[in-house]
């Protein structure tokens, strides 16, 4: 089996190479306004996104941590000792693949991605550092008058479109996170879907970490104008570095009058990374609006997609999985804010903790009064492997409507002793059987996947597995 | 005579009277000639109480409640009516039910235990200090080894605002207690502490039944050695805002714990309970079961937390919150939490809110029941599942009386 030949342990990262790259600018480290109007200068951005970003800075510096978090793990954040704009070449922007940096093409080779699949799979947008380098609209969807851009792009060439939408499904506000990627955001995509039309490939984007102490701020943008479909998949790893690093983003989703849009997640940073990130999506009348988001690297990711149900009718899907290991606290959850009548969610949660590792699901299904014919289910499974680990569930229900059907489920256990040994009785070792369950245990997740993020997720599994029976 | 000055903890707090009288709490304990212990229990007990901040709707354990129009200062306090009920064949048996204050002389080893307990914060804990600290007469009811009780014990309190109740249970005792508050005070604020030795069981009613206008604070803390088995049932319809926090801790190898809880809210009502199922030992159970049947514009909060310390291995843990919605003006938060450490351990939980169930309504009206008389069965039916499980109709018929005129008026405007 594939398994055995691949005896890599945890600290054996296996996208853990780096590539030494000259920076072109680098701004000096720590955090303030002049930091701030620095990065909006050298972007050539409009007054009122300048404005906007040190008012967030501002609301950043105002607000507290919050105090339900991992608080151990949050104060290890050195905000003063981080560099907050990095790109890696003077080239904004390569339109074609030939334009992409060498050094950049060897990293995607490492990760192994082929080319061929890059092209044929619609627009990539390969985030190297801060800055977009390669980004490619597949010709059909120009055609269909989607734009597809990173986020600077965006701003820079449909301004109208982001002003009237950007921050306005999470303000600065919101958080202290979301305000600190308000001040510095770089890059992050830009995705608007005219009305009516579905696009039929998953847009796709791969992020990178690649400078020590660096923190990443994408902010991604998506609009769904009525009736349209769009699948946007977001994957990232990460190289393995000492020093902790912060990956911060901010994503807003617009699904207007009965558009559709699914966003897919692995997060598979390294074990020192801080994966704060702030998510939430609009649904207008009839829209629907899927989070499919997998957990498995990271030190600490606290993300909890949410869907503000705000059309009548309107639909909020979150399917997840969360995997801890040792020194890991995946902080995840989801919610739903159910503002209008006769909207559904459904959120299915499942968590694996190895090795000391943590998993916590932290939820809310909130029903505003008058809310009537509102049904939502949340469903969240825990599987602990050792007597080390720990898991948590913290779901909250606000319900403020009579006729409404709130149902909430949880389990913790471990791996089956019936199951083990029934699989084992069958010829497998204790380490295959475990996988076995363990990939079973995921695979409602696993199914929605692209076939080779499915595929590669379940090597990591695989991977991970390793060592954790005896 | 108000004590200290007013700090920030206070500086935005609307009650008019946020301190406690000490000089009326060293009185009480001169006047019950209390052992040094127990009267620097109670400084401390004070100290507590005011190093806490008054609760705002900002304070984490208090935000989802309406604090608008209630007054959370302490009341001054009083010597409570306390009425205990033992059957002669009990107390004959050895089975004591007295005012706490005589037990400091007969059982001071029992009561010292129980009050100076390990302390953990919680969200009552500033009313829990104010009971510790200003409790006058309190209960004390203690069932010897090996004692089984031939009815069930009663205690009722009819006024005063600090009842402290200590209940200790000996081995391989048997005892059911029912504990029914009626209190008309504009505030009052009990802490309960249930000791049981191994092997001991005990079926403990808490009936919450005060005036209308009354704000109901409740702690009650149990600890269960090996093999003891606790049954919890906390009722609750009186009050304008009652709080209770609900602990029970598995101690011992073997300790099981039922815990159950229903509300019948109306009017303005708010009703919030806090529950911990602490798994401290191996080989532990519990089971929760709080159900809230909610109408006119009543709110109910449930908190609970199942905890698995590291250790405490082959635990098995169950937790359900049902809130059936009667009225549109109805609300229901619900925040059912696991917290588990140890990983051969079998935790489930659930949570649920929503109107009568249509199919059965339904079902009850193709009988030909008219829609008054199918939702007066469904909530009776929702209520009979707990009393089920106390399986003692002499605590559960009462109960059941007190709520038939509340169901009676439901569905006539």
């Amino acid at each position: 089996m594939a398994i055995k030949e691949q005896q890599l342990v945890d600290k054996d990262y296996k996208y853990g190479f780096r590539d030494d790259i000259a920076y072109k600018f680098k701004s000096r480290k720590g955090l303030d306004h002049e930091i701030v109007e620095q990065i909006s200068q050298l972007k050539h951005e409009p007054q009122w996104m300048r404005d906007f970003r040190h008012r967030a800075l501002d609301i950043f510096f105002a607000k507290p941590m919050p105090p339900w978090a991992d608080l151990e793990l949050l104060e290890q954040i050195k905000f003063d000792d981080m560099y907050y704009y990095l790109r890696a070449s003077d080239m904004v922007e390569g339109n074609t693949w030939e334009d992409v940096p060498e050094e950049v093409k060897r990293t995607f080779d490492r990760l192994g991605i082929p080319e061929a699949e890059r092209k044929f799979l619609g627009g990539v947008t390969a985030q190297y550092d801060s800055e977009v380098v390669y980004h490619s609209i597949r010709k059909d969807l120009e055609e269909l008058g989607v734009l597809f851009s990173d986020m600077d792009t965006g701003l820079r060439e449909h301004e109208d479109i982001v002003r009237k939408h950007f921050a306005t499904v999470i303000p600065p506000g919101d958080n202290k996170f979301a305000a600190l990627n308000s001040a510095v955001w770089s890059g992050g995509s830009f995705i608007w879907v005219p009305a009516g039309v579905h696009v039929s490939v998953p847009l796709q984007a791969y992020f990178r970490i690649n400078a020590e102490s660096m923190g990443q701020f994408e902010r991604t943008l998506i609009i769904a104008e009525p009736g349209s479909f769009v699948h946007y998949i977001e994957g990232c790893t990460a190289p393995s570095y000492s020093t902790n690093s912060l990956h911060s983003a901010v994503v807003e989703l617009i699904a207007k009058e009965g558009a559709h849009i699914r966003y897919t997640t692995i997060q598979n940073w390294y074990k020192n990374i801080f994966n704060l990130v702030t998510k939430r999506a609009v649904a207008r009348k009839n829209a629907h609006v899927e989070w499919v988001d997998g957990n498995i690297g990271s030190k600490l990711t606290m993300k909890y997609p949410s869907v503000y149900l705000m059309g009548e009718g309107a639909r909020g899907e979150v399917l997840s999985i969360a995997y801890a290991s040792e020194g890991q606290h995946q902080d995840a959850g989801s919610k739903m804010i159910h503002a209008a009548p006769n909207t559904t969610s459904i959120i299915t949660s499942k968590s694996v903790s190895k090795g000391g590792g943590r998993t916590s699901y932290r939820g809310l299904v909130k029903v505003y009064p008058n809310c009537t014919g509102v049904k939502s289910n949340v469903r969240c499974d825990a599987l602990l492997m050792d007597p080390q680990s720990r898991s948590d569930t913290y779901p909250t229900m606000e319900v403020d409507a009579q006729d409404v059907r709130i149902e909430h489920e949880a389990t913790v256990s471990k791996v089956g002793e019936e199951q083990l040994f029934y699989v084992m009785s069958r010829g497998l070792t204790e380490v295959e059987a475990t996988t076995m369950i363990v990939n079973g245990f995921f695979e409602p997740f696993v199914k929605e996947l692209p076939m080779e993020y499915a595929v590669e997720l379940n090597r990591l599994i695989a991977l991970e597995m390793e060592g954790s029976v005896g | 005579m108000p004590l200290g000055v007013a700090g920030p903890a206070y500086a935005d707090s609307t009650t008019t009277k946020p301190f406690l009288d000490r000089s009326a709490v060293e009185a009480i304990s001169l006047a019950g000639s209390e052992p040094a212990w127990l009267r620097e229990a109670r400084a401390a007990a004070v100290a507590r109480f005011e190093s806490s901040a008054a609760p705002t709707n900002r304070t984490e354990g208090w935000r989802r409640l309406s604090l608008e129009s209630i007054d959370l200062s302490p009341v001054d306090p009083a010597a409570p009516e306390i009425e205990l009920v033992v059957a002669d064949a009990d107390r004959a048996k050895g089975v004591i039910a007295t005012s706490l204050h005589d037990a400091l002389r007969t059982h001071e080893a029992y009561v010292r235990d129980a009050i100076l307990g390990p302390r953990a914060p919680h969200v009552l804990a500033k009313y829990s200090a104010l009971a510790e600290a200003a409790w006058q007469g309190g209960a004390f009811v203690y069932v010897p080894d090996g004692v089984e009780t031939s009815a069930p014990i009663g205690l009722q309190v009819r006024s005063g605002a600090y009842p402290r109740v200590v209940i200790c249970v000996g081995a391989n005792a048997k005892a059911a207690l029912s504990e029914t508050h009626r209190e008309t005070e504009r505030l009052c604020a009990g802490r309960v502490d249930i000791a049981l030795g191994e092997g001991a069981r005990l079926t403990y009613a808490h009936v919450q039944d005060c005036g209308r206008s009354t704000v109901a604070l409740s702690h009650q803390h149990a600890r269960l050695a090996r093999d003891a088995k606790l049954i919890t049932l906390n009722f609750g319809i009186g009050g304008s805002l009652s709080k209770s926090d609900v602990e029970v801790e598995l101690c011992g190898p073997g300790a099981e714990s039922d815990m159950l809880g229903l509300v019948f809210a109306e009017g303005n009502q708010q009703f919030d309970y806090h529950t911990l199922q602490g798994h401290r030992s191996p080989n532990t159970r519990s089971d929760l079961l709080f159900k809230s049947a909610l109408d006119g514009d009543s709110h109910s909060v449930y908190t609970g937390v199942i905890v698995i310390d590291r250790g405490a291995q082959r635990s098995d843990a169950y937790q359900a919150n049902r809130n059936l919605l009667l009225a549109v003006g109805a609300r229901a938060d619900t925040e059912p939490k696991l917290e588990i450490e140890a990983d051969d351990v079998r935790c489930t939980h659930g949570a649920t809110v929503g109107p009568i169930d249509a199919d059965i309504m339904f079902y009850l009206t193709s009988r030909g029941l008219d829609v008054e008389t199918a939702s007066r069965m469904i909530v009776e039916g929702f209520f009979q599942e707990v009393f089920e499980k106390i399986a003692n109709p002499l605590l559960t018929e009462p109960l059941a009386a007190k709520i038939a005129p509340h169901i009676g008026r439901l569905g006539v405007q």
